[in-house]
C-alpha cells in the first residue's frame, strides 16, 4: 500500500493500464494462448473425435521422434522450407524498402503506382486468390499457357552463366530471378509498411540536412536508414510471420495435411517443431538488432 | 521539405558541382524511373489484367485455343449480368450475402483497431508488470494463424456457444495479435513519452489522451491497420462455425459460382473482379488520407 501511494501517478497509470489492455488480453487469452497451448499438448497426443468432442490420448514425444527419425519427408520439407526463408527474406526486403523510396518521392500518378504495387496484396490474400485460381482452373489449358507466356519468356540462368560470377552468387541470383514473380507478390504487405514509416520521418531533419548540403545518398544513410530502422525490425518480423504462414511453406503444408487427414497430434508435432525453430531465429534477431542497432541509434 | 522534393527530379544547379553530379537525376534517369516502377508492377497488374479480360469475354472467345489472355475482341457486361441469375436459386436475396460480408468486415476492423490500439497503448506507455513478457507472447503467437489453431478454436467456440452466429467471425478477429504487433512498434518509435507526460499535468484524464493525442500520431498505422483487417476479414470463409445461409457472407457465395465448370469460367472472373473491388477501394481511401505532415506532430525541438 504504502509503496502505491508513493507512486502516485504510476500507480494511477497502471490501474488505468489494466483497464485499457484488459478487452484484448481476455480475448487473447481465450482465442490464442489456450489455443496454442493446447495444440502444443496435441503435439504429444493422439487425438480421436468421440461423440463428446475430442479425446486425447498421451503419447509422449513419440510424434516428433517419427516426424525427426522414422520418416524422411518431414526433415526434407523441413530443409527446404529453411532454404526459402533464407533466401527470400533478405530479397524481400531490399525490394520493398527500394521499391517504397520510389513511391514516396513526390510525383505525378504515385498514387497510381502505390495501388499497383498493392494489389497483389489484395489479389493474394485468402478467397480472392482462391476464387481467381478456381476460375482459372477451369481453363486450365489458358493458365498453362499464361505463366508460360508471361514469365517464360526469359530464360535467367542462362543469361546468370554468361556473366561469369562466382558459382554461389549465381546460384542465388538464379533462384531469385526465376522467384522474382513470386516475390513482388509477397512485398505488398512490406511496401506499405516502409511508406508508413517514411512518412513519419520529420520532414525538418531533410530540411536541415539541405541546408547543410547533405546528398541524397547521404541523407539515404544517415537520416533514412536510422530513423527507419524500427519499422525495418517491424518488416523483419512481419515477412518472417507471411513466409512460415504462407499455403506456399512446404513444412507448414505438410503439417496442414496432416490435418486434413486427422492426424492432428503429428500435425501439432510438425507446426510446433517448425515454429520453434522460428521462434528462437527471431529472438536471436530481435537480440542482435537491438543490441547493434536500436541501442546506438535508436 | 516540398522543395527538397520538387527539387528531386531537377539538377540541383546552386550546389557545387561534385555533390550534383553524385546523385541527382538526369531527364534519362527520369525515364529510367518510370521504366522500373512499370516493369516491377507488370508483374503484379498482370494477373488483373487477365481476370478482367476474362470476364468481359463472350462464352466463345473464353474458349479459342491458343487462347488469347490479354485481349478481348468483343467485350460484353453479359457476364457481371449473369451473376444475379446464378444466385437466385439460393433461398437467401444475394443482398444479405452483401450485408453480412460488410457489417462483419467493417465491425471487425473497426473493433480490432480500437482494441489493438489502447493494448499498445499500454504495452508501450505504460509501466504495467510483465508487458515484456506479453509482447513476446504476442510475436510468438503471430506464427500461429487459424489452421493450426483450428481444432482448439473449434473446441472453445462450442464451450462459448458461439457457433452459427456472427460472434464468431468477430470475437477471433478482435484480439488477434497483429495489430498490437504493428501499433506497439510504432508508438515506441512515433510517440514520445513526453508528450503524454505533458498532456497528463495539463489535467487530461487517460481516456482524452488516448484519444485527442495518441490517435492523430499513429493515425498512419491506424490507416494501415485498417487496410490489413479488412482485408483479411472481407476475405474470410468461416470453416465449419456457420451453418445457416442467412449468415454466410459473399466470398461463400462467389465460391460456388467459381466451382461452376469451365461454362462459368466468364462469371467465375466476373465474381472475383467484383471481390477484389472493395480492399482496393479502402486502399485507396486510406493512402488518399495520408498526409505528410504526419511526422510532424508531436513535439518540436
Amino acid at each position: 500500500m504504502k509503496n502505491r501511494k508513493k507512486k502516485g501517478v504510476e500507480a494511477i497509470r497502471a490501474r488505468y493500464g489494466l483497464l485499457f489492455i484488459s478487452p484484448w488480453i481476455i480475448g487473447m487469452a481465450l482465442f490464442f494462448v489456450y489455443p496454442i497451448l493446447q495444440s502444443f499438448y496435441f503435439s504429444f497426443a493422439d487425438l480421436s473425435i468421440t461423440e463428446e468432442g475430442v479425446a486425447t490420448s498421451f503419447v509422449g514425444t513419440a510424434h516428433y521422434h517419427d516426424i525427426l527419425f522414422v520418416n524422411p519427408e518431414y526433415t526434407d520439407n523441413f530443409v527446404l522450407a529453411l532454404k526459402d526463408f533464407f533466401i527470400s527474406l533478405p530479397f524481400i526486403l531490399v525490394v520493398s524498402l527500394v521499391v517504397a523510396l520510389l513511391l514516396n518521392s513526390k510525383f505525378r500518378g504515385r498514387l497510381f503506382f502505390r495501388t499497383l504495387y498493392f494489389l497483389p496484396v489484395i489479389l493474394a490474400s485468402g478467397i480472392v486468390l482462391e476464387l481467381f485460381l478456381n476460375a482459372a482452373d477451369n481453363n486450365a489449358t489458358q493458365v498453362a499457357a499464361s505463366s508460360e507466356a508471361t514469365f517464360g519468356m526469359i530464360d535467367f540462368t542462362e543469361v546468370l552463366k554468361g556473366m561469369r560470377l562466382p558459382e554461389t552468387i549465381e546460384k542465388y541470383l538464379s533462384i531469385v530471378l526465376s522467384n522474382v514473380f513470386m516475390m513482388v507478390w509477397q512485398s505488398g504487405i512490406q511496401i506499405v509498411l516502409f511508406i508508413a514509416g517514411l512518412q513519419s520521418i520529420p520532414d525538418q531533419l531533410y530540411e536541415v540536412s539541405k541546408v547543410e548540403g547533405a546528398t541524397k545518398w547521404e541523407e539515404f544513410w544517415f537520416i533514412t536508414l536510422p530513423m527507419l530502422l524500427r519499422t525495418i525490425l517491424l518488416v523483419v518480423i512481419f515477412t518472417i510471420v507471411e513466409l512460415v504462414t504462407s499455403n506456399t511453406n512446404p513444412a507448414v503444408m505438410q503439417g496442414y495435411n496432416q490435418f486434413t487427414n486427422l492426424e492432428y497430434g503429428a500435425g501439432s508435432a510438425m507446426l510446433w517443431f517448425y515454429f520453434v525453430f522460428i521462434g528462437l531465429f527471431i529472438a536471436l534477431f530481435l537480440l542482435v538488432y537491438n543490441k547493434a542497432f536500436l541501442k546506438r541509434w535508436g | 521539405m516540398t522543395i527538397l522534393r520538387k527539387r528531386f527530379f531537377q539538377p540541383r544547379q546552386d550546389l557545387a558541382k561534385t555533390q550534383a553530379r553524385r546523385f541527382t537525376r538526369s531527364r534519362f534517369g527520369n525515364v529510367m524511373f518510370f521504366v522500373f516502377l512499370f516493369a516491377a508492377g507488370a508483374f503484379s497488374v498482370l494477373p488483373l489484367v487477365y481476370s478482367i479480360v476474362t470476364s468481359l469475354k463472350p462464352l466463345d472467345e473464353l474458349l479459342i485455343f491458343p487462347p488469347r489472355l490479354f485481349v478481348v475482341q468483343r467485350p460484353t457486361l453479359k457476364n457481371y449480368l449473369a451473376l444475379p441469375d446464378v444466385v437466385s436459386s439460393l433461398n437467401v436475396p444475394l443482398l444479405r450475402y452483401l450485408f453480412n460480408s460488410l457489417f462483419v468486415s467493417v465491425t471487425a476492423t473497426a473493433l480490432h483497431v480500437i482494441v489493438a490500439a489502447m493494448a499498445a497503448f499500454v504495452l508501450s506507455k505504460s509501466d504495467l508488470k510483465y508487458k515484456n513478457v506479453i509482447f513476446i507472447l504476442v510475436q510468438f503467437s503471430l506464427l500461429f494463424n487459424t489452421y493450426t489453431l483450428g481444432v482448439p478454436q473449434y473446441l472453445i467456440y462450442t464451450g462459448l456457444h458461439v457457433i452459427d452466429t456472427y460472434l464468431v467471425y468477430l470475437l477471433p478477429f478482435i484480439p488477434s495479435t497483429l495489430g498490437v504487433f504493428l501499433m506497439k512498434q510504432y508508438m515506441d518509435g512515433y510517440v514520445p513519452g513526453a508528450l503524454i507526460e505533458a498532456a497528463h499535468i495539463d489535467g487530461a484524464g487517460w481516456l482524452t489522451i488516448f484519444w485527442r493525442v495518441i490517435f492523430p500520431i499513429v493515425r498512419p498505422c491506424v490507416l494501415t491497420l485498417t487496410l490489413f483487417s479488412f482485408r483479411d476479414t472481407w476475405a474470410t470463409i468461416p470453416s465449419g462455425t456457420i451453418f445457416s445461409e442467412s449468415l454466410k457472407t459473399l466470398p461463400t457465395v462467389m465460391s460456388t459460382i467459381t466451382a461452376g465448370g469451365i461454362a462459368r469460367t466468364g462469371t467465375a472472373m466476373a465474381a472475383s473482379v467484383i471481390m477484389m473491388m472493395p480492399p482496393i477501394l479502402v486502399y485507396l481511401i486510406s493512402q488518399g488520407s495520408l498526409r505528410e505532415t504526419m511526422g510532424n506532430a508531436g513535439i518540436k525541438g
